[in-house]
């Protein structure tokens, strides 16, 4: 069965589909849950939180994107929404966790920022800019996905860009780069 | 200057529906994940709140009353109570209290709290809401101190959970506190377990886990 006819035997009332569907897809939705929110504890509970929640929603899947897209999105929001509440009493690691050999400190301190920003968006907003700004999708395909109107993807959009570019407005000017301190969660040299 | 976001977006580019899998779930969040969705299977019938069929609860109802005048029993539907009886002012915050040293841990946490109860003689979910209450010896562990915990938890003044384990979970201090039972899809008792750092208080409940359980 492919992701589409597990989600709709799921629906259906098959016991085992859900289990499958998501066992196809672990080790991606592992990656993103992990990498967002830097602590593998942290990202089983977003991942239990987002797989809960797909499992309820299920019935709520209009097949206007793959599922695949649709559980991802799921689990970005959790893991994001995980940061967010753990983020002013998470310790630091006393390890890496989110290193791939390319990463430095400055590329993690970056990263945690834009992830800190999305964080603090409207679900609403950020599925939008998610989509439209980081997949590529057009509004309309984005409106699609989201089921609801081109136009108020639009205004999503921008009141979403307008609150992440003021949030990292710091990321651009030097002057104020320099008191930047990297976010509780990364890693540190020391 | 202001960055774009989709300039600044790139630096998160591993949120992308199509990003490859840079990391492999460890087994053990695996057996876990598939275990709480197992949980949800077990429970989800329509969902949530539910409250218990009458005919269901007669049997437990009608076994507690006989212990109204020594203690009081609880059964819960998730957070929503169901036919509570208050307890008294005196009346400790669990009906059964335990320091078993166990370090409980995620992978065999149900089966833990099974062997704790089996070693009080209960080896089913019911024989909870009427069991004796327990013996106020001062050699038993005092949780006073988890008394604001549970009642955030039971969200009710004078609750009394069903019963408490000062233990470990993956070498964290915490309690084991079994706060009531629920029916699940198929009417079948199920045991609420909330797992809480051991500095859980009524405001901040610090809870490491929260899981549904069988005896069976």
């Amino acid at each position: 069965m492919d992701d589409t006819e597990l989600l709709a035997a799921h629906v259906a009332g098959d016991r085992d589909a859900f289990n499958t569907l998501v066992e196809r897809h672990r080790d991606r939705l592992w990656s993103v849950a992990l990498r967002t929110t830097g602590d593998p504890e942290e990202a089983a509970d977003a991942l239990q939180d987002a797989l809960i929640s797909a499992y309820r929603r299920a019935g709520q899947f209009r097949g206007e994107s793959a599922v695949t897209t649709w559980l991802h999105r799921i689990v970005v929001n959790a893991s994001l929404d995980r940061l967010r509440r753990i983020r002013p009493t998470v310790p630091l690691p006393e390890y890496d966790v989110v290193t791939d050999g390319r990463d430095d400190i400055g590329q993690r301190v970056t990263q945690l920022a834009v992830l800190e920003a999305l964080a603090e968006l409207p679900p609403d907003q950020r599925d939008a800019v998610l989509a439209v700004d980081l997949e590529g999708y057009s509004v309309e395909e984005a409106a699609a996905m989201l089921n609801c109107p081109p136009g108020t993807i639009k205004s999503r959009c921008s009141r979403g860009r307008a609150k992440l570019a003021e949030r990292l407005a710091s990321l651009r000017n030097p002057s104020l780069a320099d008191t930047v301190q990297p976010p509780k969660g990364v890693a540190r040299d020391t | 200057m202001t960055p774009e976001p989709d300039e600044v977006l790139r630096s998160v580019d591993f949120l992308r529906a199509d990003a490859p899998a840079e990391a492999v779930m460890p087994p053990h969040v695996w057996a876990r994940l598939s275990e709480a969705l197992a949980d949800e299977a077990s429970t989800v019938r329509p969902l949530q709140r539910r409250r218990l069929p009458g005919k269901a609860i007669g049997g437990l109802i009608a076994a507690s009353v006989v212990l109204l005048a020594a203690s009081t029993a609880f059964i819960l539907g998730r957070s929503e109570p169901v036919d509570i009886v208050a307890g008294s002012a005196a009346a400790p915050p669990a009906r059964q209290i335990v320091a078993s040293g166990i370090n409980y841990t995620p992978q065999q946490l149900r089966g833990q709290i099974r062997s704790v109860l089996n070693s009080l003689g209960i080896e089913r979910a019911e024989q909870m809401a009427m069991m004796e209450p327990a013996n106020r010896a001062d050699s038993m562990p005092d949780i006073s101190d988890l008394a604001g915990c549970i009642r955030g938890l039971a969200k009710s003044e004078g609750f009394q959970a069903l019963m408490v384990d000062r233990a470990q979970y993956d070498g964290i201090d915490a309690a084991i506190i079994v706060l009531g039972i629920h029916l699940d899809v198929e009417n079948q008792p199920m045991l609420d377990v909330f797992v809480v750092r051991s500095d859980c208080t009524e405001d901040a409940q610090r809870v490491l886990t929260h899981v549904v359980a069988s005896l069976d």
